[in-house]
Formats: structure tokens, sequence, C-alpha cells
């Protein structure tokens, strides 16, 4: 595997692309395939990053203040199960709180989309705050957040602990999360539950006159959204040992959006492509033309979805299409439902 | 609480909504017209801004004349970027959604290369304070609460009085109908398109003095701008003024009573509140 043989700084690179990966998945899932455009699945992201530190640190480190706003931390080694669960658990609960907030209340369309807006923003708003505020031990430490986080570590509490140390086995704890969250979706979707997704994108309100209720279904892929994004956010705050509030910012929510609109929309292999074409170009981009870049990637999206509203992968099953003949056709129409 | 605190809480209220007003009027109208949300909206905001900076700075034209430049400059900037993206999107408002925040980008990237990252400044056309009831208000910001008064009651002269108004009126109400009707939506469309764009240039024009001048002076704006559209709902007049008004009271009365920071985080809150509690704007009937 390639990885093997990259300098860390590689592997580090590649982890964050699919922790990113793993972020649009979430974005993919809603929008994708329930035809639920949220802008603020960043908010999930950064409250599974923030819970994973602050558990994680309360539970293995002391914190000693040094000056204003410097701290000490040390921490003893130890399996870190229980800030992975809370990590995963806080996200979908404050995912499933909202859902409910906004679902049964019949909110829709822009809607919808402009509310998941808010609240990644009122996070950021209140973290950057919240300097002094302390969860257990540790402050949340505004806008400079929360840093030293330890990593993460498998094995048996008390016996044998494995931290996954290196570069290269974070790595692969990231590729599993990515595959995990991928097989995941990918069975959810063809599930009976996932057709009803798919019926709500096409036509709610036929949907719901079929006798589903629409608003549970919604309220449960958000919740399970809300939950990739959170894993994605707690591998994240591990890769820098970082998390700040900017982990809740509308930028990251609307490349999310982006990276699923280019790997293509409704196809959960989409939501990776994209993250990494984009972030892949993003570096080369950033390294060569090292002014002119952002302005080539405005462009460029723009250039995207004049010429290309499928996204990559929507490409590829055009060209599949037109080599196949009626075959790729049924091949095509089988994997789109 | 004394006169003067109760004078000021009310102003400063008056003054927030003003700019909220102002800056999301630009929004409002292209969103009602064309169902669009421009995200390169407070992109507009910012050139508006830069542009009276040009005119003011680099062509020694009087400020005041300088902002009128440079909300028509906004405004025909509108009206190119319409023809040549936003019209071949018709119908497809979730690609036009993105296409424009690729745009927003883009500008930010051209003004940052023109102008270098740091902030531009102007100096207040107006310096002088008044004084009411023992307490102190600056007069630009006056002018501002007038003049946000001024553009709604133009706006609505000119939907309601004018023939191009009444056309708009129905493009916005049923737009197949208004074309089998002669009237050219497209033609509509692109007009709207340059005299939203251009109200958010007069925003950025007349906030220039007020606010710090640089390239992504947008990015913070069009958020509060994009909450009071969404708020305001279908009306495009008397929802953003009201909607403005609100939020704008919200805002600037929790950030006297705590800290900005909260201020906006209460109108944040508020907003979702209101989207949740009244979908469809401020002023819609009631459906469940």
């Amino acid at each position: 595997m390639y990885p093997l043989v990259m300098p860390t700084y590689y592997i580090k690179m590649l982890s964050l692309f699919l922790i990113m990966g793993i972020l649009a998945l979430s974005v993919d899932l809603l929008w994708g395939y329930t035809g639920l455009l949220s802008f603020g699945q960043a908010a999930f992201f950064g409250l599974g990053g923030y819970t994973y530190a602050i558990t994680i640190i309360n539970l293995l480190c002391k914190v000693v203040p040094e000056s204003l706003s410097h701290y000490t931390v040390t921490c003893r080694p130890g399996t870190t199960y229980l800030p992975v669960m809370l990590g995963v658990l806080v996200p979908a609960a404050v995912a499933l709180v909202l859902g409910y907030f906004m679902f049964y209340g019949r909110v829709r369309g822009i809607y919808f989309s402009i509310i998941t807006l808010c609240v990644p923003l009122i996070l950021e708003y209140v973290t950057t705050n919240m300097v002094e505020v302390q969860v257990g031990n540790i402050p949340i430490g505004g806008y400079n957040g929360i840093t030293d986080i330890p990593i993460p570590a498998l094995g048996l509490p008390g016996a044998a602990i494995f931290p996954l140390d290196t570069a290269l086995r974070f790595y692969l704890l990231v590729v599993a999360a990515a595959l995990g969250t991928y097989l995941f979706s990918r069975w959810l979707v063809q599930t009976s539950f996932g057709r009803v997704l798919v019926s709500i994108r096409e036509n709610e309100g036929r949907t719901e006159s079929f006798g589903y209720d629409v608003r549970r279904f919604k309220l449960w892929v958000f919740t399970i959204a809300g939950a990739i994004a959170g894993i994605s956010g707690l591998l994240f705050s591990t890769l820098g040992s970082y998390i700040s509030p900017w982990s809740f910012n509308f930028v990251l929510s609307a490349e999310s959006v982006i990276w699923v609109m280019l790997g293509g929309r409704g196809t959960l292999v989409g939501a990776f492509v994209g993250a990494l074409v984009v972030q892949l170009l993003e570096n080369i981009l950033s390294g060569a033309f090292l002014y002119y870049w952002l302005l080539i990637l405005g462009l460029g999206f723009v250039a995207m979805v004049l010429v290309l509203p499928e996204g990559l992968v929507g490409l590829v099953r055009e060209w599949q299409f037109k080599v196949a003949g009626r075959a790729g056709e049924e091949q095509i129409a089988a994997e789109k439902a | 609480m004394s006169l003067g605190l109760f004078v000021i809480t009310i102003l400063n209220a008056l003054s927030s909504a003003s700019i909220l007003i102002l800056c999301a009027l630009g929004l409002a109208v292209i969103f009602g017209m064309m169902g669009i949300i421009n995200v390169a909206h407070g992109e507009f905001i910012m050139l508006g801004a830069y542009a009276t900076f040009v005119f003011t700075h680099l062509l020694s034209l009087n400020i005041w004349l300088s902002m009128i430049l440079g909300a028509l400059a906004v405004g025909v900037v509108g009206i190119a970027i319409e023809r040549a993206v936003i019209a071949r999107l018709y119908g497809r408002p979730l690609d036009t959604l993105l296409v424009t925040w690729g745009l927003s980008l883009a500008l930010v990237q051209v003004v940052r290369l023109i102008f270098g990252p740091q902030a531009q400044f102007l100096s207040l056309p107006l310096v002088s304070s008044i004084t009411l009831a023992g307490v102190t208000f600056p007069v630009y910001r006056l002018v501002l609460v007038v003049l946000a008064i001024l553009v709604v009651v133009l706006l609505l002269w000119l939907f309601k009085y004018t023939d191009f108004g009444i056309d708009a009126r129905a493009v916005i109400e049923d737009p197949s109908t208004a074309a089998s009707m002669g009237i050219d939506t497209s033609r509509m469309y692109m007009l709207t398109f340059g005299i939203g764009a251009a109200l958010a240039g007069l925003a950025g024009a007349v906030l220039s003095p007020l606010l710090n001048v640089d390239p992504t002076m947008g990015q913070k704006l069009i958020v509060r701008a994009f909450l009071v559209v969404v708020v305001g709902g279908a009306e495009i007049l008397s929802g953003t003024v009201a909607s403005g008004t609100f939020l704008g009271a919200v805002d600037s009365y929790v950030s006297y009573l705590t800290t900005p920071y909260f201020g906006s985080v209460a109108l944040l809150a508020m907003a979702i509140l209101l989207i949740r509690f009244r979908s469809g704007g401020i002023f819609a009937r009631n459906k469940e």
C-alpha cells in the first residue's frame, strides 16, 4: 500500500483528506439521498471534536494552569473508547433534538438549509466567547481552542494498551473509519429505510400520501448524518491534537457541500472523491499559484456548475452509459435508485 | 431607565436595523423576484465600498457622489454577471447558489489581488454628533436611518407606481402568465438582478466609512442579510423591513446587555425561532 512508503507529512495529509471525506459523506446522505441540503454539518463535526477533546482530557489528563490562558496538560496513557463513543453520541443527540425541532415543525426546503446554516454559527460565536469556561478540568479556550489532545489508543483498559502513535497507525484508523461509515451508508441506502429516503427526495408529498411518516425518516437520517459528522470531527481533533471554533466555520460547511457537488451527489463514493480531489487541488494550486489559487478555485466552481452539474462521478456514469449501451443503462438505473 | 438611556437604546436599535435593512434589501429583491439566493451579495456590498474608496481617494470626487457612482457601478457589474452566468441557470436555484458561491470566492480574491488584504480607510463624511435628551449620537448613523427609510419608500414607489414595477410584480407572481402577456421575463430578471446589486453596492458605499473596508467584509455581512431575507419571507419590502427592524433591535439590545458576540447569538437564535414558528416569513398566514 502506498502509505507504507510515504513520509509522515503526506500520510497526515491523506488522513485529513479522508476525514473530510467522512464529513462529506454525511452531507451526501442528507442531500444526495434525502434531498435535505444541510449547510451545518460542521456543527456536528465541531461538536464531535470538542466532546472527544473534553472527555479524553478529563479522563486521562491533569491540567495545571500556568498563567492566564496558559495550561500544561500532562496525560497518562489509557484507552480511548469512552471519548470516542461520546464524540459520536453527543453530536447525534444534538442532531436528534435539532431535527425534532425542525422536522416536527414542518421546516423544509430552504428554511431547513438556513437553520442548519445558523447552528454552527451560533456554536462558533459561543465557543469563541467562552475562554475561561471549564468543562470538567479543561477550559474551552475561546478562539484558541483546546490543544494537546492525546492520541487515541486501543486495547484493553488497564491491561494492554496500543496507542496509535505513529502517523501510519492513525491513518489506518482513519481508513477503517472511512470504510466503516461508507459501508454502513451503502447498506443503509439499499434497505427499505433508504428507499423511503429517496422517495422523500423525489416527492415528499407523495411519500406521505403512501402513509409514511416522513418526519420520522428525516429525523433518523439527520441523526445518523450528525453521528457521522461527529466521527469525522473527533478524528480531526486527534489528527492535529487540536480543536478550535474554526471547526464550526461556515466555510467548512460550504466546502463539504462543494465536495459532494463536485464528486456527484447521491453516489456516496462521490463524497470521498470530491473531498479528495478538491483538497488535493487546493494543496497543489496553493503551492504553485500562491496568490491566484483561490481565484482559480472560485472560477473553477463556476465552470463546474455550468459544465458538470452531475459532478465527477456523474461524468463517469455518463461515460458508462455511452459505452455500455442498454445494459449499462439498466445498471445505472439500478444504481441510482 | 433614564430618558437618555431610553433614547440611546432606541437610536442604537434603529441604527442597527437600518444597516441590516440596507444590506438585505438587494438580496430580498433578487430572492423575491428570481427565487435565488445570491451568495455573492456580500461581495457586491464589498465592491460598493471599494468603488467608493476608488472614486474618493483615487479620483478625488466628493464622497456623496462617489457613493452614488459606487452603487451604480456595482449595478452594472451585477447586470454583467447576470447575463454571463445566472441567465444560464434559470430554474436551477441550487446550482445558482453554488455558482454564486464560486463567484463570491473569485471576487474576494480579485479585490485582494488588486488592493491587497489590508483594510482601506475612508473618513466619515459627517463627524458631528447631535445631542438628544442628554445623550450624544453620531449624525452619520442618523443619516443612515433616514437613508434606509428613503430607499424603502423609493422601492415602494418603483414597485407600485411605475410600469416597470407593475411588470416586475407580475413576473414575481406568475412568470409564465406574465410572459404570455408579453412581458420580457429575461430582461426583467436582468434588470432586477442589476437593481439588487446596485442596492448592495449602495449599502457597501454608505457603510464604508463605518466598517473595515477589506476584501472579506462581505463575508461577515452576508449571513445576517440572508437571515433578514429568509425571516422576512415572501413580502419583499414589508417583510425585509419588519424582520430587519426586529432582528436589528434584538441584536442591539442584547449586545448592550451583554457583549456583541451574544448579540449576534441572540439574532441567530431569534431568526431560527422565527423560521421555525413562522415558516413563510413574518407575514405568512399560519397554515397549520
